[in-house]
C-alpha cells in the first residue's frame, strides 16, 4: 500500500515536471529565431478591407468598394510637424506637397484672397488658415474644414499670441 | 520496497536532470528578475537600432503601395478632385446616372487611396528598400527592440498614461533645436562664423558626410560663397558645403562638449550640445542653431536668475520645460529655418553654457522636477505666463478667444497685483496675464511657503504634473 501511495506521488511529480518542462524545452531548443525568419508585411488598411489588388490597373473594381470607409474625409494628408523639416520636400504630388507646405506654414503668404468664402475645397482653409494668423483670430481657425489644416491654424496662432511672454524676476 | 527504491532512484535522475535544464518556474523566474547585464543591453541596443531599419523597410513597402494605389485612383488636378467629389454627393443625394462616373471615381479614391495616404512621405526611405533590411523584422529583433524600449522607459521612471506626451528620450529628454541668431550673406562674408571646443569634435557637411575632425581648441570658420553654399576652413582645407554645416563630439558625448561660438554683441559665447549653421533659401538667412537635450536647454534659461526662493525656481524651471516639449511637439514656426524655438523673449531666453555655470540655482530646480511637465488629461499643458497681474489672471478665451486650452482660467491674483501700474500700462508691456504669474508664484513660495506644484496648480486648472521622461 506504501509503495502504491509512493508511485503515484512519483507519477504526480513526473506529470508536474514534464507540465513546467515542456513548452520551456519546446521554446528553448525547438523554436526558430534564426534571422531568416519570414516576415509577413502588414497588410495596409485598404487590402484588409477588400480583396482587390492593386497592381490590376484594368478591372473595374470600384463596384465592389463598400461606400463608407474608416478614413477620415476631412483629412488630406496624415502629416505632423516632424514632416516639415524637411521644407516638405519627402512629399512628390504637388497638391500634397502644397498641403504639406501649407499645414506647417511655410508656404508663400503672398496674394492671399480676402474673401475666402468665394474659395473651394482645401483653398477655402488655407485662406482662412492665413487671415487668422495674420489677424490673430482664433474664430477664423474654427471655419476650417480639413483636420490638419485646422490643427495647424490653432497651434500657430498659438505660437504667435504666445511670443509676447515675458518676465523679469 | 525494492520496486519503490529503484522509482526513488529513477525521480532522483529525473529531478537532477531538471535542475540541469533549469526548467523549475522558481528558477525562471529568478532568471526573468535578474538585471539585465551591460552585455545582454548592448546587444539589445544593436536589435534595437536593427529594427528600426526594418521599420524603415517596412514604411517603403507601404510607401510603394501608396503610389500604386495613386496611379489607380489618384486625380489628375485638384479641380477633378472637387468635381468627383460633388458628383459623389450628389450622386448620393439623388442616385442620378449623370454623376454616377465622378461618384464611382470618387469613391475608389476615397476608400482605396486615401488610407494610403499617410505613407506618402515614406518614398524617402527608399535606400531601405533592400532585402537586408527585410530579415531585421524578425522576432528576436523585434523583441530585442521591445526589451530596449522598456529598459529606456524604466531608466526614466516616466508617469502612466503620457498621452502626447509621446517623445520619448533618455533621462534628460528629447533633443530641441534652439535658434541662437542669425546672419545675412553679407554679414556672413564680412565677419565669418568661428567656434572653438573643449573637446575634439567633427564637422559634418550637408548630407552629414564627416569633412574633417577637429582638435580641441581648435578655430574653424564659416563664411557664405555663393548660392546657397557655406565654406568651411580655418581648421580643415577649405570646404563647400551646401546649405548646412555641423559640429559634433568626436567621441559622440555630446552633452559633455561645449562649443564657444564668439556669438556677436553677446556675452554667452559657450553652448553645450551640438551646433549647426543652416541657410535659408527663402529668407536668405543662415541661422546658428545649438541642438541639445531638452532639460539641458532649461538649465541655460536666461528667464530667471535662479536667485529666488527655490520652489520659485521648480515652478518656472517645469514651465520651461513644458513650453520646450509643446513646441517640441506642435511648433513649425521655424520649420524652414530648421530649429524648433528661438533664443529670444519671445519664446523662451536662452544664454547656454555661460548662464547655466553662473546661476546654478536654474539647474538645481530642473533636476529636482527633471522630466516633469504640466498635462492637462492627455494634454501638453502649454504654459503662458506673464509677470505681473492687475490683481487676477484672464482666462486663454478671455484674452485671445479660444476655449482650446481650459486650464488657462481666471484666478485671483492677490500676490501678483503690481502694486503701481494699470492694467492698460501692464498690457502695454506684454503682461498678457494669461496662466502664471510670475511675481504671484514668487511671492506664494517666498512668504507663503507654497510648494512649487501648488503654485502651479492654482494658476493653471485642473492639471496633473507627469513626469514624461
Amino acid at each position: 500500500m506504501k509503495a502504491k501511495i509512493l508511485i503515484l506521488i512519483y507519477l504526480l511529480i513526473i506529470g508536474g515536471v514534464s507540465y513546467f518542462a515542456y513548452p520551456i524545452i519546446k521554446n528553448r531548443y525547438f523554436q526558430s529565431t534564426s534571422n531568416s525568419e519570414e516576415i509577413s508585411r502588414k497588410s495596409s488598411t485598404a487590402n484588409e478591407n477588400n480583396n482587390l489588388s492593386l497592381d490590376d490597373n484594368t478591372a473595374d473594381d470600384t463596384e465592389n468598394i463598400p461606400d463608407e470607409s474608416t478614413v477620415d474625409d476631412n483629412v488630406l494628408l496624415d502629416i505632423s510637424p516632424e514632416d516639415c523639416d524637411s521644407n516638405c520636400d519627402q512629399f512628390e504630388d504637388s497638391d500634397e506637397k502644397k498641403y504639406c507646405l501649407e499645414y506647417c506654414g511655410i508656404n508663400d503668404n503672398s496674394g492671399t484672397s480676402t474673401d475666402c468664402d468665394s474659395l473651394i475645397d482645401l483653398e477655402k482653409d488655407y485662406c482662412y488658415k492665413k487671415q487668422a494668423i495674420s489677424k490673430k483670430d482664433f474664430i477664423l481657425c474654427k471655419k476650417i474644414i480639413d483636420k490638419k489644416i485646422l490643427e495647424s491654424c490653432k497651434n500657430q496662432l498659438t505660437e504667435e499670441v504666445l511670443n509676447d511672454s515675458k518676465i523679469d524676476e | 520496497m525494492t520496486y519503490a527504491k529503484t522509482i526513488s532512484k529513477l525521480m532522483t535522475i529525473l529531478l537532477g536532470l531538471a535542475l540541469i535544464l533549469n526548467i523549475f518556474p522558481l528558477n525562471l523566474y529568478a532568471d526573468e528578475a535578474a538585471n539585465t547585464s551591460d552585455e545582454e543591453l548592448e546587444n539589445d541596443l544593436i536589435l534595437y537600432e536593427k529594427y528600426q531599419q526594418y521599420e524603415k523597410y517596412e514604411h517603403y513597402q507601404d510607401y510603394k503601395d501608396y503610389k500604386k494605389a495613386k496611379n489607380k485612383y489618384g486625380f489628375e488636378s485638384s479641380a477633378d478632385r472637387i468635381s468627383a467629389k460633388n458628383d459623389y454627393d450628389r450622386y448620393k443625394e439623388t442616385k442620378n446616372q449623370i454623376y454616377y462616373a465622378g461618384y464611382k471615381k470618387y469613391k475608389g479614391y476615397k476608400n482605396k487611396y486615401k488610407p494610403l495616404t499617410k505613407y506618402a512621405k515614406y518614398g524617402k526611405y527608399s535606400k531601405y528598400d533592400k532585402d537586408s533590411y527585410k530579415k531585421y523584422g524578425s522576432s528576436e529583433y523585434k523583441n530585442g527592440y521591445n526589451r530596449y524600449k522598456n529598459y529606456l522607459a524604466s531608466t526614466g521612471n516616466v508617469s502612466g498614461d503620457l498621452g502626447e506626451a509621446d517623445l520619448g528620450g533618455g533621462a534628460l529628454g528629447p533633443e530641441i533645436t534652439v535658434g541662437l541668431w542669425n546672419y545675412t550673406r553679407d554679414d556672413l562674408r564680412d565677419s565669418p562664423f568661428k567656434l572653438e571646443a573643449n573637446r575634439d569634435y567633427t564637422i559634418k557637411n550637408g548630407d552629414g558626410t564627416v569633412v574633417g575632425q577637429v582638435l580641441a581648441g581648435v578655430t574653424t570658420r564659416v563664411t557664405y560663397t555663393t548660392d546657397g553654399n557655406l565654406k568651411i576652413y580655418g581648421s580643415i582645407t577649405d570646404t563647400l558645403s551646401a546649405k548646412e554645416v555641423f559640429f559634433e563630439d568626436t567621441a559622440g558625448d555630446n552633452s559633455a562638449i561645449i562649443f564657444d561660438i564668439y556669438r556677436p554683441n553677446s556675452d554667452f559665447d559657450q553652448y553645450r550640445g551640438k551646433v549647426k549653421l543652416r541657410y535659408n533659401t527663402s529668407s536668405k538667412l543662415t541661422w546658428v542653431i545649438n541642438t541639445l537635450s531638452l532639460e539641458h536647454y532649461v538649465w541655460g534659461m536666461g528667464e530667471i536668475t535662479g536667485t529666488g526662493d527655490t520652489d520659485y525656481n521648480r515652478v518656472m524651471t517645469t514651465s520651461f520645460r513644458t513650453y520646450g516639449y509643446w513646441k517640441l511637439k506642435f511648433s513649425t514656426k521655424y520649420s524652414a529655418d530648421g530649429f524648433k524655438v528661438n533664443a529670444t523673449p519671445g519664446n523662451q531666453l536662452y544664454y547656454g553654457y555661460d548662464w547655466e555655470t553662473g546661476h546654478t540655482r536654474i539647474k538645481d530646480a530642473a533636476i529636482d522636477t527633471q522630466g516633469k511637465i504640466v498635462m492637462y488629461k492627455k494634454q501638453i499643458a502649454i504654459t503662458p505666463y506673464s509677470s505681473w497681474t492687475d490683481g487676477k489672471t484672464r482666462s486663454f478665451e478671455e484674452r485671445w478667444g479660444s476655449n482650446d486650452y481650459p486650464w488657462c482660467q481666471s484666478v485671483n491674483d492677490p500676490y501678483g497685483k503690481h502694486p503701481t501700474k494699470s492694467t492698460a500700462t501692464l498690457v502695454a508691456e506684454g503682461n498678457h496675464m494669461v496662466g502664471l504669474s510670475a511675481h504671484g508664484a514668487l511671492n506664494l513660495a517666498d512668504e507663503h511657503n507654497w510648494d512649487w506644484d501648488k503654485i502651479l496648480k492654482y494658476y493653471y486648472t485642473n492639471i496633473d504634473i507627469k513626469k514624461v521622461y
